[in-house]
């Protein structure tokens, strides 16, 4: 079976007129199935852009891209529509809802463009809202549920379509301490399941609950490592020792 | 994805912005409205027209002396004296198409009985004039063809004119003077109305052709003959046997033009169609003007819709929207308005053309193809006018889409 991401020497350079600025700089990597990895680094280290070619919303300028084994490259808008539609799901760090739609419509969102049939749809979508845990919410709008539960809709949107890749770029950054933790315990039952699990943050607390941290810096990557000893996040929960970490040293959430 | 869903959408997007979706929509309610009213004015005039003219009849011919052409030099018809009472005769003889043949001979006379005078045109012809015109009798009877044959002061008097002169008596048997010379009234005419050019041709006296030429007029000539053809069908026939009985008897040679011109009714009816089709066609071309302007409203609006749903766009394409699941999305929001917008009109025309039926007292007729016509072209709008917007947001980058605030 081949890794589920493998990207060989992958540059993104932007151009405006005369100036060039290579955002990615020949990024190697590979990810095999269920990993759970947490993406580092300022702002401006190229993670955002790697994100958006990891989930097929751009193209790279330069190298090869290879998603469970197909190659990215070479396709055309409507292909990559459809692999973003089947394989990868979307968490953002604004949760991204359509706002006056309730919360099971937007998870139906997806399904809209796979031509699933009506019932079908609402089952999918339904079941999704049972997992993250709002299923006595469906018929809620995005400015009746708090931050985290919209979070959580926005996971339930990403998990209905069963893809292969759950992509979040700062799920936490809108959320406190604790409903960071409680995501990022949702993202490591996902991952427990079999979901390949991709974080973009740049808060320690968060990446720690990841199997592996890659670092970016100036478009390359500085350290890849896996986490010897990784925290299990409803265990955190249970005995409150959030309570110590960035809520404690005083930082705005 | 499902058009079903897609037209879903549409509505539920437009009804969150209800007062913005009806004023976008005014526009082609306007349009619409003006489209189906203002035709519905002109068929109304067209009808009222055609109507009239099968009144006098479609199969009448008319026959007036002089050629509208006489050398190149243009004279209009009844300036030159070139028909005989005996044309008339030898029409209603010799050609088998003809039913009916009468001289006429007009002038404008004061009319006046004991105590009233009124003027009004004073017809004189033969007693076939009465069928030849379809035109029966209120009370008393026509004047015979020994009236005409011994100049008979026996006159037959158009409803307007009886009313004028006689008001409520009854005018039968009484005496009018016309320029001095009196005559008994034999009947009074049924009213027929307003003619197709807005006459009353009720405001008229038909007394015998022979006493008018010689006791009123001093004239020898014809002023034109009416010819009755057997049917409406034979009208046509009809018309070139008498062209070509009338140049044989005035010894016309091949080659030189008429010294007379035969007009039918439907020569007629037909400029009068075609004067009242294009007064149509000028309305509802200043009407789809407003449906233009109301198109343009459309894509302002969804213009204006695009750019501030620009991260729900980006949102749609992350989630696996394609290009087109996009510009369908936006292309059936352009169409619902102004497919809702060509419903409304379309209600609005059709009690607009009845408002106007009964305030200004226009006809109208509210034709099926003009609302099938309105209403596809309202539709045909929403695509032209859509279309633009929904391709900009088709085209959009997800990312950027995405980053948009």
């Amino acid at each position: 079976m081949p890794p589920l991401i493998q990207t060989e020497n992958l540059w993104k350079i932007y151009r405006t007129g005369e100036i060039e600025l290579a955002a990615l700089k020949g990024i190697s990597l590979s990810v095999t199935r269920a990993e759970f990895i947490a993406i580092m680094g300022p702002s401006g280290s190229g993670k955002s852009t790697l994100m958006h070619i990891l989930g097929c919303l751009d193209r790279p300028s330069r190298g090869r891209y290879l998603l469970d084994g197909v190659e990215i490259g070479g396709l055309k808008p409507n292909d990559l529509a459809r692999i973003r539609n089947q394989k990868i799901g979307f968490v953002f760090q604004g949760f991204n809802l359509l706002h006056r739609t309730t919360a099971i419509e937007n998870v139906e969102l997806p399904i809209l463009y796979d031509g699933l049939s009506v019932r079908e749809r609402a089952a999918r979508a339904g079941e999704a809202l049972e997992r993250v845990g709002l299923g006595d919410r469906r018929y809620h709008y995005p400015n009746q549920l708090s931050g985290g539960q919209q979070q959580r809709v926005a996971i339930a949107r990403a998990l209905v379509m069963r893809p292969q890749l759950i992509l979040a770029d700062e799920p936490t950054g809108n959320l406190d301490t604790r409903t960071s933790v409680e995501i990022m315990a949702l993202f490591q039952e996902l991952n427990r399941d079999g979901i390949t699990i991709m974080v973009v943050t740049h808060e320690p607390d968060v990446a720690r609950y990841a199997s592996r941290i890659i670092a970016f810096r100036d478009g390359i990557i500085r350290s890849d490592r896996p986490v010897s000893r990784h925290t299990d996040a409803k265990e955190v929960l249970s005995k409150g020792l959030f309570e110590s970490s960035k809520d404690a040293r005083g930082e705005v959430p | 994805m499902n058009l079903l869903i897609v037209f879903k959408i549409a509505g539920r997007a437009l009804a969150r912005n209800t007062m913005r979706s009806a004023l976008t929509m005014l526009g082609i309610i306007i349009g619409v409205g003006a489209v189906i009213a203002m035709v519905a004015v002109g068929q109304g005039a067209k009808a009222q027209v055609e109507a009239q003219i099968a009144s006098i009849g479609s199969n009448l011919l008319m026959v007036f002396p002089g050629s509208t052409t006489q050398g190149g030099v243009h004279a209009g018809s009844g300036t030159v004296t070139t028909l005989t009472e005996e044309d008339s005769r030898a029409i209603k003889k010799e050609l088998s198409s003809v039913w009916l043949s009468a001289p006429t001979v007009r002038t404008v006379a004061q009319v006046v009985s004991a105590n009233q005078n009124w003027s009004t045109a004073v017809t004189g012809s033969t007693p076939a004039f009465f069928p030849i015109r379809d035109w029966s009798f209120e009370s008393g009877s026509p004047f015979t063809q020994s009236d005409v044959d011994g100049a008979t002061k026996t006159a037959v008097l158009g409803k307007t004119v009886a009313n004028n002169l006689f008001g409520s008596r009854d005018p039968i048997g009484q005496i009018v003077r016309i320029r001095n010379v009196p005559f008994k009234v034999a009947g009074v005419l049924s009213p027929k109305g307003q003619s197709a050019m807005g006459q009353d041709q009720d405001d008229t006296v038909i007394i015998p052709f022979s006493t008018l030429q010689k006791r009123i007029m001093g004239v020898t000539n014809v002023g034109a003959i009416l010819v009755s053809a057997n049917s409406p069908l034979e009208a046509a026939v009809a018309q070139e046997q008498v062209r070509l009985l009338l140049r044989q008897r005035h010894h016309i040679p091949p080659g030189q033009d008429d010294d007379f011109t035969v007009r039918s009714m439907s020569d007629i009816a037909a400029a009068a169609e075609a004067s009242s089709s294009v007064m149509t066609l000028l309305l509802g071309s200043i009407a789809s003007v407003s449906l233009i302007v109301g198109g343009i409203g459309i894509m302002n609006i969804m213009l204006v819709s695009v750019t501030e749903r620009t991260r729900e766009i980006g949102i749609r394409m992350a989630v696996g929207a394609r290009g087109r699941d996009i510009l369908l999305q936006f292309l059936v929001e352009a169409v619902v308005l102004s497919l809702a917008g060509g419903i409304l009109g379309v209600i609005l025309g059709v009690v607009g053309s009845r408002i106007v039926s009964a305030f200004v007292h226009w006809p109208t007729i509210i034709s099926l193809s003009s609302i099938l016509l309105a209403f596809t072209f309202s539709i045909a709008i929403g695509v032209f006018f859509g279309l633009y917007p929904a391709r900009r947001a088709a085209s959009l980058d997800p990312i950027e889409a995405l980053r948009y605030e």
